[in-house]
């Protein structure tokens, strides 16, 4: 059967992805799954500082796509979880180093060792977000509550769609429940009314993620951390299990602006 | 729904959000159809350069808007009142009280659906074009929840008239 490639994608930059990729491949690999995580933002490599792995590196992908290596020298070992790798991005070299095709064969050698593979793309619509693409099985959309993220997701949801690769599933990063209840800030539903695709994920703004990016220890090992539970809440869904979405006050559901409006209870 | 709902009520929410999501379901539809609002005003006059030709049609409360409610159903709908043409010969002396512009506005109203196929991504469906003309009937009386019409023409006014 093989791994499931998952791309990580947004249009804006800025919004979360790197976070997203490392977050959700460090919750899957606590779930004791094998994973591999590729950086295909060539020229702007993060991914492995982010894991704290920046210091390991010897090999990157256009060394694995241009044959210098085989793509199992360039994975470098996650200290904590032995079932976890990252294939760091070159970062001399530009998106043009690598091709679509390129990215679906480096995963097809990896698929069989692995039950992920998570593809963290770059900014944009354009050739670095096609190599990221093109070996999905499966496409998260990350974004923030804001209008220009928002039209963003939307136009990057259109070229899922057309390249039969979508519509995708979205993740609605750093939301701020105390705006959303002063209606200053787009809340989950808002989002989703507007989007129109299945949301996968809502992640609160949480002071714990910078520190922890500061660290090179993802966010999702810290046990108390309201982001942490939504990454890990995030990667139980992909594994397919239903969880239900943390309660976030900013999310009211009909119902519970029912409940608000008629018994007024304030919480 | 819940915008119902907080209508209902009169919770009409405040905030800057409300604002967001109301540019944000315009800019995204004519977005989608790569249709910018200056093309879909050069549409609206076409499509009443046509009609006017054959009834005359009360300008001030036309509404053609482009509407979608999910991301694969799509469509251009036009409410275009109407009243009959005054006459053949424009030059002919008609009295006033029987003029186009001061007939009652009940005379006549043209609604029009027109489904519109999604730009590339749903080539499914294709069927539905040679359809439309036929469906238009049916389509504006059986289709058009009160909901849904209001949340179509506030978008289109928006858009329309917003220059």
């Amino acid at each position: 059967m093989g791994a499931k490639v998952i791309t990580v994608t947004s249009g804006k930059g800025g919004v979360g992805k790197t976070t997203t990729t490392a977050n959700l491949g460090v919750a899957l690999a606590r779930m004791n799954l094998k994973v591999v995580l590729m950086d295909a933002d060539i020229g702007l490599r993060n991914l492995d500082i982010v894991l704290g792995l920046e210091n390991r590196i010897v090999y990157d992908l256009v060394d694995v796509v241009e044959g210098r290596c085989k793509a199992r020298q360039a994975m470098i070992k996650h200290k904590q979880f032995p079932e976890l790798y990252v294939i760091p991005a070159a970062q001399t070299r530009d998106k043009t180093a690598v091709s679509p095709a390129d990215m679906i064969d480096v995963c097809n050698q990896l698929r069989p060792d692995f039950d992920y593979i998570i593809i963290d793309s770059p900014a944009g619509i354009e050739r670095g977000f096609r190599n990221a693409v093109a070996p999905a099985d499966e496409v998260l959309v990350v974004t923030n509550p804001e209008v220009s993220a928002v039209r963003d997701a939307d136009r990057v949801v259109g070229l899922l769609e057309a390249e039969n690769k979508g519509p995708g599933r979205l993740i609605i990063n750093r939301i701020k429940p105390e705006m959303v209840k002063k209606g200053e800030m787009l809340s989950a539903d808002d989002v989703f009314d507007i989007l129109r695709i299945k949301i996968i994920g809502i992640v609160p703004e949480d002071e714990n993620v910078v520190p922890a990016s500061n660290s090179g220890i993802p966010v999702t090992l810290n046990e108390g951390s309201r982001a942490g539970v939504a990454f890990r809440n995030i990667a139980r869904r992909v594994h397919g299990e239903d969880v239900p979405f943390m309660q976030l006050e900013e999310a009211p559901n009909f119902l519970q602006r029912l409940s608000k409006l008629f018994g007024g209870g304030q919480n | 729904m819940a915008n119902l709902f907080d209508k209902m009520f009169g919770r009409t929410p405040k905030g800057t959000s409300t604002t967001a999501k109301d540019r944000l379901q315009v800019v995204l539809i004519h977005d989608r159809f790569n249709l910018p609002p200056e093309k879909l005003r050069e549409m609206k006059e076409e499509i009443l350069a046509v009609i006017s030709k054959y009834v005359s049609v009360d300008r001030e409360s036309v509404d053609i808007a482009l509407e979608q409610r999910d991301r694969s159903s799509s469509k251009i709908r036009a409410e275009i009142p109407f009243s009959p043409n005054r006459h053949t010969d424009p030059d002919e002396d008609v009295p006033d009280n029987i003029k186009a512009s001061n007939l009652p506005e009940f005379l006549g109203s043209l609604p029009v659906v027109i489904p519109t196929p999604t730009p590339e991504p749903n080539p499914k469906h294709s069927g539905s074009e040679a359809k439309a003309g036929g469906e238009s009937g049916d389509g504006s009386s059986t289709d058009t929840p009160s909901e849904s019409v209001n949340s179509s023409f506030d978008s289109g006014s928006g858009s329309s008239t917003s220059n």
